[in-house]
C-alpha cells in the first residue's frame, strides 16, 4: 500500500538519519519500510566472492532510490562464466582479485575479455567491483579497465579502492570471513551497499538531477533573514559545508536555482554583506524570490531554465513545503534539510546527484543557458531570418563515428523529450553496438556561435536497409532549438550517411510520445515530398542542406580531434 | 542485563532482520534463519550488543534464539 506523493515525501525523510548516517547502522537500515511506489530492479549478480554481506542493506539503499531490488545471485565462479540466463535489469560484477594469481596487466586483461564477452548477451548496464588487497593496485585495475571498456558501452567500474583507502584497516575482518565469504569488515559493506545503492547503480540507471533548488532560511544558514537581519544570520562550519557541496555542483554543471519566500531587495543585502558565504547570488542560474508557493516557483524556473520540474532536487528545511511541492510536482527529487551536518552528508551521496562527476556536457550547458538567459540570444521563428543566422557565425560540426562520445549520444537519446523523433531511448551499449556495425551510422553534433559554445546537442542514428536509409533517431536537445538550424544539423548529417551507404531514399522513424511535439511537427514539413511508400527521396535533403550553405559553417570532424 | 532482557533484544534483531514478530514461542524453533539471514543476524547482534564474536563463540552451531541469547551473554560475559 502506498501513500500519495507528500505523505512518500515525509516518509522518505524519515528514512534520512539512518540512510545518510556518518556509519550507516545494518539494523537501522534494515528496520526501514519504503511507503512509496518502487520500480522492480531485476539484478544478475556474477560473482567469485561473497555479496551476501551487503545485499540486505543495499535493497534499502535502492528503494530510497525509487527501486525494489531482486538478486539473482550466482554460483562462486572464478571464471565468470556468465553461466545464469537471466534477463536482468543490469549485471552486477563482484571480483576478488586476490583469488587470481596472475600480474595486475593480466588480470585486468583477462577481465576485459570477460566483460566483452558478457557484452554479447546484452545491451544492459553492467558494473564492476573488484577487491583488492592492494589499494594502488586496484586503483590502476579500475582506470585501466574503465579504459579498456570504454568502447563496449555501458560498464562501469565502481571505485572500491576509493573506500578501501578511506576505511584503512578497518575495511577488512577475518574474523566475520568464515561465515560471511567476504574479506569486508560490517562497516565497510554497509559503506559499499550504500555507495551501490545511491551512486554506482543510480548513475547508470537514473538520469542525472539538472537542477537544485535551494532554499534560504535555515537551509543555507542558521536564522530567518527577514527576522534576525542579513548580519545576524549564523553561518557555521555545517552550514558552510553545505553551501560548498551546493555550489561544487554548480561548478560540474548540475543548475542552482534559489528559491526563498523572502524579498528580494532582503535577499540581494545578504549576499552583498555576508562575505562569509561560501555561495554568492552568482551562482545560481535563477532566483524565484517572493511569496509564491514553492511549487509554481521552480515550475517558473524550470521553464526559464528549459527543464523538466522534475529534474530538479528540492532542498529545504520545512517539512510542510517539501511535502507541498512532491504533491504538486510528480517525481520532483526532495531532500529534508533539518540539519546541516545530515544534509551536507546527504548532498555527497543523493541518488542522482552523486557519481556523475563534472561532464563536460553539464558544465558547456549551464554556461550556453547564461547565454541564453540573458537574452542576448534571441529566439527566432522568422523562417526569413538569414540575417539572424548570419550575423550569429553559426558552425555545425558533426562528428561521424563518435567513439569518444558514447556516454553524451546515449544521454541524448535518453533525455531529450521534446526533439526527438523516435523516443527509441539507446542505451550505452547499444550505441557502442551501432558504433561498430558496417550498416549503421552513427552522428553526434556540436554547436557553436558566436556567443557561446553549446558543446555535443545533437546526435542522429541511421542504418542502411536496401536502398533506404532508416533514420532510427533525431535527438536534439533543446538548448539547440530556437535558432532554426534543425534542417541544417539533420540535412547535414543523413546526406553523408545516404551517400556513405548508397541509399538514394530516406524513412524516417517517428514515434507519438507526449512531449516530442516539435520533433513531429519537423516531420511533419516533410510530407508533401513523401513517396507513395511514405520514405523522402534523397534530394529533398540535399536541398534543405543547400539553403544553409552559406549562412551556417558545417565543419566534419574525425571522432577523438 | 537480565537474561530475559538479552532474550528480548534478541528477538527484536530478528524481527527486524527477518521482517516479522519473533515471538518467545519460537525460542528453541529451529530453521527460522537462512544463510542469508545468518549474516544480517550476525553483524545485527553485534551493533545491538556492542560485541564481536569470534572464532571461538561457534556460531555455525548456532540455529536457534536460546543458542542466540546464550552466545550473547557468554560475549558480554567475557567483555565484562
Amino acid at each position: 500500500m502506498h501513500d500519495g506523493p507528500a505523505e512518500s515525501s515525509v516518509a522518505r525523510a524519515g528514512w534520512q538519519s539512518a540512510v545518510f548516517a556518518a556509519e550507516p547502522s545494518r539494523l537501522a537500515v534494515l528496520a526501514l519500510q519504503p511507503a512509496w511506489p518502487l520500480r522492480p530492479l531485476p539484478i544478475s549478480v556474477h560473482r567469485n566472492t561473497g555479496v551476501e554481506i551487503f545485499t540486505a542493506p543495499l535493497a534499502k539503499f535502492l528503494t530510497y532510490a525509487g527501486f525494489s531490488a531482486e538478486f539473482d545471485i550466482g554460483d562462486y565462479d572464478d571464471s565468470l562464466s556468465f553461466a545464469s540466463a537471466t534477463d536482468p535489469a543490469l549485471d552486477l560484477i563482484w571480483v576478488d582479485v586476490a583469488r587470481y594469481a596472475m600480474p595486475t596487466a593480466d588480470f585486468s586483461q583477462w577481465l576485459t575479455g570477460r566483460l566483452a564477452a558478457r557484452r554479447q548477451a546484452h545491451t544492459k548496464p553492467i558494473v564492476v567491483g573488484l577487491l583488492d588487497r592492494d589499494t594502488k593496485s586496484a586503483a590502476y585495475l579500475e582506470t585501466a579497465l574503465a579504459e579498456a571498456t570504454r568502447t563496449l558501452g555501458g560498464i562501469s567500474i565502481c571505485e572500491v579502492s576509493r573506500v578501501v583507502g578511506e576505511l584503512g584497516p578497518s575495511f577488512r575482518s577475518e574474523r566475520t570471513g568464515a561465515v560471511t565469504a567476504s574479506p569486508m569488515s560490517n562497516r565497510a559493506a554497509m559503506e559499499i551497499a550504500r555507495l551501490l545503492g545511491f551512486e554506482w547503480l543510480p548513475s547508470v540507471l537514473l538520469p542525472r538531477i539538472k537542477a537544485i533548488a535551494v532554499d534560504l532560511d535555515g537551509t543555507l544558514y542558521r536564522g530567518v533573514l527577514g527576522e534576525d537581519g542579513p548580519t545576524e544570520v549564523a553561518m557555521t562550519a555545517d552550514f558552510a559545508l553545505v553551501q560548498e557541496r551546493i555550489r561544487s555542483y554548480g561548478a560540474a554543471g548540475v543548475l542552482l536555482v534559489l528559491t526563498s519566500k523572502n524579498t528580494s531587495a532582503d535577499v540581494d543585502r545578504l549576499f552583498e554583506l555576508r562575505s562569509d558565504f561560501v555561495l554568492r547570488l552568482s551562482d545560481f542560474a535563477d532566483t524565484q524570490i517572493g511569496w509564491t508557493d514553492k511549487a509554481t516557483s521552480i515550475q517558473r524556473a524550470a521553464e526559464r531554465l528549459r527543464i523538466a520540474p522534475d529534474a530538479f532536487l528540492l532542498v529545504d528545511d520545512n517539512i510542510g513545503e517539501i511535502a507541498a511541492v512532491a504533491a504538486a510536482i510528480p517525481g520532483i527529487n526532495v531532500l529534508f534539510a533539518g540539519d546541516p551536518v545530515e544534509t551536507a552528508r546527504a548532498l555527497a551521496l543523493y541518488p542522482g546527484l552523486a557519481g556523475y562527476g563534472a561532464t563536460q556536457a553539464d558544465q558547456v550547458r549551464a554556461k550556453d543557458l547564461a547565454v541564453a538567459l540573458t537574452g542576448v540570444r534571441p529566439k527566432t521563428d522568422d523562417s526569413s531570418g538569414t540575417d539572424y543566422l548570419r550575423s550569429l557565425g553559426v558552425r555545425v560540426s558533426l562528428v561521424e563515428h563518435p567513439i569518444d562520445q558514447i556516454g553524451r549520444v546515449h544521454e541524448l537519446s535518453i533525455k531529450t523529450n521534446q526533439f526527438n523523433t523516435a523516443l527509441a531511448r539507446f542505451s550505452e551499449a547499444e550505441v557502442a553496438r551501432r558504433l561498430s556495425a558496417s550498416d549503421c551510422r552513427v552522428f553526434a553534433v556540436a554547436l557553436k556561435d558566436r556567443l557561446s559554445d553549446s558543446g555535443v546537442i545533437a546526435a542522429i542514428q541511421t542504418r542502411i536497409d536496401g536502398l533506404e536509409l532508416v533514420v532510427d533517431e533525431i535527438a536534439i536537445s533543446c538548448r539547440a532549438l530556437g535558432r532554426g538550424l534543425e534542417d541544417s544539423i539533420i540535412s547535414a548529417a543523413l546526406v553523408r550517411s545516404a551517400r556513405d551507404l548508397g541509399a538514394t531514399r530516406i524513412r524516417l522513424v517517428v514515434r507519438d510520445g507526449p512531449r516530442n511535439e516539435p520533433a513531429r511537427d519537423w516531420a511533419a514539413t516533410l510530407s508533401a515530398d513523401r513517396l507513395a511508400d511514405g520514405s523522402l527521396p534523397l534530394a529533398v535533403f540535399e536541398a534543405r542542406l543547400a539553403r544553409f550553405r552559406d549562412l551556417v559553417d558545417i565543419v566534419w570532424t574525425e571522432s577523438g580531434a | 542485563m537480565t537474561s530475559s532482557e538479552i532474550e528480548a533484544k534478541v528477538r527484536a534483531v530478528l524481527g527486524t532482520v527477518l521482517d516479522r514478530p519473533i515471538t518467545e514461542a519460537a525460542s528453541s524453533e529451529a530453521g527460522l534463519w537462512d544463510s542469508l539471514d545468518w549474516i544480517n543476524i550476525l553483524f545485527g547482534l553485534e551493533e545491538a550488543f556492542a560485541i564481536e564474536f569470534g572464532e571461538n563463540d561457534g556460531l555455525d552451531n548456532l540455529l536457534d534464539i536460546d543458542g542466540l541469547v546464550a552466545a550473547v551473554e557468554r560475549r558480554l560475559g567475557a567483555s565484562n
